[in-house]
């Protein structure tokens, strides 16, 4: 009781020290924040990928004898009156609009544009006259932007009644997806879009120079280019022949690869991209796309082709379009029908 | 009862040791002999130190020293475990405090993102030149987002690579929105392009950061508030304290022939005392933690959930118009988004209320309001009326703006009441968690003192 033994001392000075540790160690940081959340019972929201075309026994390879993919279904003798359409035509009718599969971004032939916010060019003035056909009002029409792998499965499926998006007419597309083509209403080709100042050609110069070159995925153009995989060229895909130039103006692709209406549209947004004077190295007939089953609807859709063509209706919207980039018109594609 | 067991000392059990032990030390050094005070011979070196030690601990003195300090360690550990367990307490319900605030903020910079990339998105809807004030919008969400990025960095350095991450993302994102801008002026397609790219890269370089962060920064949340109520170290140690304390007294009772020594016993009762309050403040702290767990924080956690989806909603909404007659994926997206909304909605009505004015009821029903508007919206594009679905949708005066507008405004204002909701109601357990920390550190070191003093007193009967 007299006084504190100084022996006691240290036990203090441990005491202390402990404290002054453990504090130091209980406001201890966290473990830093992983850049993407540890997966838990929510299920991954991957969209459903459109299901691939199956690869299984094509009726194309070799195409059946005699078969020619531009020939289409007879024309009806006369567009019939409103009241008497039948079939997928009074369908329509009744819905009271037409929904079309169409490219927005495909400039010249469907883009929106921006100022007017509408979509707009020679594919969709086609739709319109449709439209205007069948239910007596060119805007009664619902357009639905595709891509190009989405093609096959909106007309298949039926989630659309026409698709006018600067379809190939082919014997895969007829006999294997399968659809049904109207008459030819535009004869493209492909073509290579290259950088200015580049010296490369053709699909030949690029694959010797082992360049990158883009194609839109589920196009006849990317079937093409992969003829050239083989010989140097790397095929990069995009879902558009807009989303090429993306890449083409990120310096990701040395070149684009399409059909030469494409090609023109895409030129007109790059003042540094040049499509230079080659050959078309394939013929790419244009036709405008139907479920199978609507053999009828092409039937009148091939008459109202036929009476465009013949009345200058066809020109006009070639002269609007398409003549600004590539040159006066020329004669409208021959009809080629019988098809049974 | 102690009178009789005492009364054989050797049958204390260290006995035979010390017996033999002192003239084993008295041997080498020749100087043991003198039990004296350590300040009164400094022997700095070492064999000097170890016989000081020896000489102090042997006999009977010198096993009263040693339990001495052996109770006065136990008391000093309670009193220093607890202390530090306390105060671990206090701040572990600070850092949950801060913690949510990164909730919160993180939760804004997502919002932010995504109701820039409506605006954006919306502008090329509208086609043209777009509306100066979505541009103004845009502008000041980006800007908020940058800004809220930065804060929130600075107060969370373990949320660093993430937000860097983010940032990233944020600059290539608002990259791309101008370029698409630039081209949209133009008229050139290829600026529709570059904004759907724009905004599916912010979806995929931008998301999983924020999720990572909400989900992060959550988790210390639950984490801290239920570390706050975890008393075991002070429950051990203090056990162990009153063991050794009793044992200690026990033992002087009997080797003493007396009933009570009172610096031990006083040092017992101190801290039994000392535990039993400890326990009991610990259980409040623990209680109410689990409130705040279960009430204001899942509150803010639902909010904020129900807010980022009802934002991610809002934006696919649009961009499901701009990818025209193809809002399937949009609109599967949406009705995921809808969901996440709804089901916080209905569990923020099982927590209590602390969003200020309005209520979950209320939360829910104006987003059904909004989820009308929707699905006119849809109705119109799905009938074939591009124009008039847009002009629904982004019509200032419209009900799907003006419906989510309103949801964004009450969900807002709700966030933050539960927000200072839950920073004010760890503020009075803290405060008790570091009083009580200060409490127990006295005790334990009075206990110490106590207990060696009433040993010191018997000692000094053996000089």
């Amino acid at each position: 009781m007299t006084r504190m033994p100084r022996r006691h001392l240290p036990l203090w000075a441990v005491g202390t020290a402990v404290l002054v540790s453990l504090a130091a160690c209980a406001g201890g940081g966290y473990s830093q924040t992983p850049l993407s959340p540890t997966p838990t019972a929510a299920a991954s929201s991957a969209p459903p990928t459109s299901a691939a075309p199956s690869t299984t026994a094509s009726k194309c390879s070799p195409a059946p004898a005699g078969f020619n993919p531009v020939q289409s279904y007879d024309p009806v003798a006369t567009l019939p009156a409103a009241g008497a359409l039948t079939g997928r035509l009074a369908e329509i009718r009744a819905r009271g609009y037409l929904i079309a599969g169409v490219s927005a971004d495909t400039l010249l032939m469907g883009a929106r544009n921006p100022l007017a916010g509408q979509i707009e060019g020679f594919d969709i003035d086609l739709v319109r006259e449709i439209a205007k056909a069948i239910l007596g009002d060119p805007t009664k029409v619902q357009l639905v932007v595709i891509t190009a792998g989405q093609r096959q499965s909106f007309l298949v499926e039926r989630k659309v009644d026409i698709i006018a998006r600067n379809m190939t007419m082919n014997c895969t597309r007829w006999l294997d997806w399968p659809i049904a083509f109207s008459s030819e209403y535009y004869h493209s080709g492909q073509k290579v879009l290259v950088r200015k100042g580049s010296t490369a050609k053709s699909l030949d110069d690029l694959a010797a120079a082992k360049a990158k070159v883009c194609a839109p995925t589920g196009t006849t153009s990317l079937t093409k280019l992969q003829e050239f995989v083989p010989k140097g060229a790397v095929a990069v895909t995009a879902d558009t022949h807009t989303g090429c130039l993306l890449l083409f103006q990120q310096a990701k692709v040395d070149a684009i690869t399409g059909d030469d209406i494409v090609l023109a549209g895409l030129v007109a947004q790059d003042p540094y991209a040049v499509v230079p004077t080659q050959t078309a190295i394939t013929d790419e007939p244009y036709g405008l796309g139907f479920n199978a089953a609507d053999t009828g609807f092409v039937q009148y859709v091939n008459r109202l082709l036929e009476t465009m063509k013949a009345d200058g209706r066809w020109k006009a919207s070639y002269d609007r379009w398409l003549a600004p980039s590539l040159g006066a018109a020329p004669a409208p594609p021959t009809g080629v029908y019988g098809r049974q | 009862m102690s009178q009789q067991a005492a009364a054989p000392p050797p049958v204390a059990a260290p006995s035979p040791a010390p017996t033999q032990a002192r003239p084993a030390v008295l041997a080498p050094t020749g100087q043991g002999a003198r039990p004296a005070y350590p300040n009164a011979v400094v022997t700095p070196t070492k064999p000097r130190v170890t016989a000081w030690v020896k000489g102090k601990a042997s006999g009977t003195p010198g096993r009263m020293r040693m339990l001495g300090a052996v109770a006065a360690i136990a008391a000093v550990l309670f009193g220093v475990v607890g202390a530090w367990n306390m105060w671990s307490s206090a701040q572990a319900l600070g850092r949950a405090g801060a913690t949510t605030d990164q909730v919160v903020r993180v939760q804004s910079i997502y919002a932010d993102i995504l109701r820039a990339d409506a605006d954006a998105t919306n502008a090329f809807l509208v086609g043209g030149l777009e509306d100066s004030a979505q541009r103004a919008d845009y502008e000041a969400a980006l800007k908020r987002a940058a800004e809220t990025i930065a804060t929130a960095a600075a107060a969370q350095p373990a949320d660093g690579a993430a937000l860097a991450a983010l940032n990233a993302a944020l600059q290539d994102y608002a990259g791309l929105v101008e370029r698409a801008r630039a081209e949209n002026r133009q008229g050139m397609p290829i600026g529709n392009t570059y904004m759907t790219s724009a905004s599916a890269g912010l979806r995929a370089a931008a998301v999983p950061p924020l999720e990572a962060l909400l989900q992060a920064n959550a988790e210390r949340s639950r984490g801290e508030l239920s570390m706050a109520g975890s008393s075991w170290p002070t429950l051990v140690t203090g056990a162990v304290a009153v063991l050794v304390l009793a044992l200690v007294g026990l033992w002087l009772a009997r080797r003493t022939h007396r009933y009570l020594n009172i610096g031990v016993t006083a040092a017992t009762v101190a801290v039994l005392v000392g535990l039993i309050a400890g326990m009991v403040i610990f259980g409040g702290i623990a209680a109410d933690a689990r409130k705040v767990s279960t009430n204001q924080l899942a509150g803010t956690l639902a909010l904020t959930s129900a807010r980022t989806a009802a934002f991610d909603a809002r934006a696919n909404e649009s961009l499901g118009l701009i990818r025209r007659g193809q809002a399937s994926a949009n609109e599967t997206a949406w009705a995921k988004n809808d969901a996440t909304v709804t089901t916080n909605l209905s569990a923020l009505g099982g927590v209590t209320w602390f969003g200020g004015t309005g209520s979950a009821s209320a939360l829910s029903q104006a987003w059904t309001a909004y989820q009308k508007a929707h699905v006119e919206v849809r109705g119109l594009d799905n009938a074939g009326t591009w124009d008039a679905a847009v002009a629904k949708a982004t019509g200032a005066t419209e009900t799907p703006r003006a419906s989510f507008a309103a949801f964004e405004k009450a969900s807002a204002s709700a966030v933050d009441g539960f927000q200072a909701a839950l920073v004010k109601d760890v503020d009075g357990p803290a405060t008790r968690a570091s009083t009580t920390a200060v409490v127990l550190l006295l005790v334990g070191l009075a206990a110490a003192v106590l207990a060696t003093r009433g040993i010191a007193k018997r000692v000094e009967e053996y000089r």
